[in-house]
């Protein structure tokens, strides 16, 4: 009696065993989101963002994504770089007074960058810690006449996943003193945690260009200028939880 | 026939081991099914009765957009939408395409309700008059919009699509009422 006892008791507490040790496998992990903590690789590293396409609240398209650059509110936006891949930038500041008292941003850093082939993209990095400095750009572009269709586009990261911006694409029709205008706008928003306290600053990512060929093509041209500070992305709950995002993330910095 | 207490006793023992494990496994399997649960979408996520029947259901989704708008629930309005989803402003030109404005896809509707339609902060968004159309698994809907004190009659077309027993918003067209 006592052998059997000891058999099926050993038996079972194998099996409970087994299933605790299951259990943590799959949710301990998780324990220091649900017990408010940061998740060690965002809080780690430094030139690890969340990007979405809004700031209000979360989207399905928010992603975890490792940069080449600084940019949050600690750095100075000036240090992303004017020389990335085939692009080559010069810094054009805002001369619009008007534009800098309307928004009143911590930081604000524009850019008109050219490739070998003659495009040019218009990079503006806006800095602040409250909603004042991020007037959506559609907004801006009703206010001032344009017509434009929105949608969304995702870059795909050399590094793996894929980070997504809204784009415009927007008309002016022409008129007596002006001929008619097309731009292709792409932006995103840029946290440095995923608290997503605006108090910690929030970084708008906006390209704008003129059309070259169709609106897939210019997309595809955005797509590879924001390829040149972006190497990775991925969900936040893959990138937090999941060890193949902070393997890709070293690999990235390895190169 | 009499049982020793000692056994007794390791058979209790035995019983809430063999529950324990069980409840875990439960929890185990729980676990790996959530995620790969797919969330209720359309009208599907309204609670209405089972034997709700077409007309019914596409009127409960209209409202609900119209209701969740007010409320500013951004995530149960794009519960309603369907995947490829889009909203055309018609310019109050129906028969001209060339000048329609268009937010293609689920994160270009969303953007347009946190950022164009909630600040509006409407007190009241009620479609009323709707006329429904039933095409197989589409419908169309026409309908006057009634957000705060604007009323346009007609100036709404909804198109909605079943999935499965659900149906979805696929796309509105709005300012379809020809300039006055």
């Amino acid at each position: 009696m006592a052998s059997k006892f000891n058999k099926n008791t050993l038996a079972t507490i194998l099996v409970f065993t087994l299933l605790f040790v299951g259990l943590l496998a799959v949710y301990a992990p998780r324990l220091p989101a649900w017990l408010g903590g940061q998740s060690a690789l965002v809080a780690a590293d430094e030139l690890t963002y969340v990007s979405d396409l809004d700031f209000w609240q979360r989207t399905p398209r928010e992603r975890v994504v490792v940069a080449n650059s600084h940019f949050d509110l600690d750095h100075d936006l000036n240090t992303v770089p004017l020389n990335v891949g085939q692009w080559v930038g010069k810094d054009a500041p805002e001369t619009n007074q008007e534009v800098m008292i309307l928004l009143d941003p911590e930081q604000y850093v524009q850019r008109l960058y050219q490739d070998p082939a003659g495009h040019y993209v218009w990079l503006t990095m806006v800095g602040g810690r409250n909603s004042q400095p991020f007037h959506a750009p559609d907004i801006c572009y009703d206010a001032d006449g344009w017509q434009y269709n929105l949608g969304s586009h995702p870059t795909k990261l050399t590094g793996g996943g894929e980070l997504y911006g809204l784009y415009l694409d927007a008309t002016k029709p022409a008129t007596a003193e002006a001929a008619a205008q097309e731009h292709i706008v792409y932006y995103f928003y840029l946290f440095p945690n995923d608290n997503r306290d605006q108090r910690d600053g929030i970084v708008l990512f906006k390209l704008t260009t003129g059309k070259y060929g169709s609106v897939e093509e210019t997309l595809a041209l955005l797509e590879d200028f924001t390829r040149q500070f972006f190497d990775l992305a991925a969900p936040r709950q893959e990138a937090e939880f999941g060890h193949a995002f902070a393997e890709a993330a070293v690999a990235v910095r390895g190169q | 026939m009499r049982l020793c207490s000692h056994c007794v006793s390791h058979r209790t023992q035995g019983l809430w081991l063999k529950a324990a494990a069980l409840l875990l496994l439960s929890v185990s399997l729980a676990a790996c099914a959530a995620p790969t649960a797919a969330p209720a979408s359309g009208s599907c996520t309204l609670a209405l009765a089972p034997d709700t029947g077409d007309e019914n259901a596409i009127t409960a989704v209209i409202d609900a957009e119209g209701q969740l708008v007010v409320a500013q629930k951004i995530d149960e309005l794009m519960a309603l939408w369907a995947d490829g989803g889009s909203v055309t402003n018609a310019k109050n030109t129906p028969d001209a395409v060339d000048d329609d404005q268009y937010w293609r896809d689920k994160d270009a509707i969303r953007h347009r309700y946190v950022r164009t339609v909630f600040p509006g902060a409407a007190g009241q968004a009620a479609p009323a008059d709707l006329q429904i159309t039933l095409e197989g698994e589409r419908a169309t809907v026409i309908a006057t919009t009634h957000i705060g004190t604007e009323i346009s009659p007609a100036g709404d077309r909804w198109t909605l699509i079943k999935q499965g027993n659900c149906w979805l918003l696929e796309n509105l067209t709005y300012n379809l009422e020809p300039r006055p």
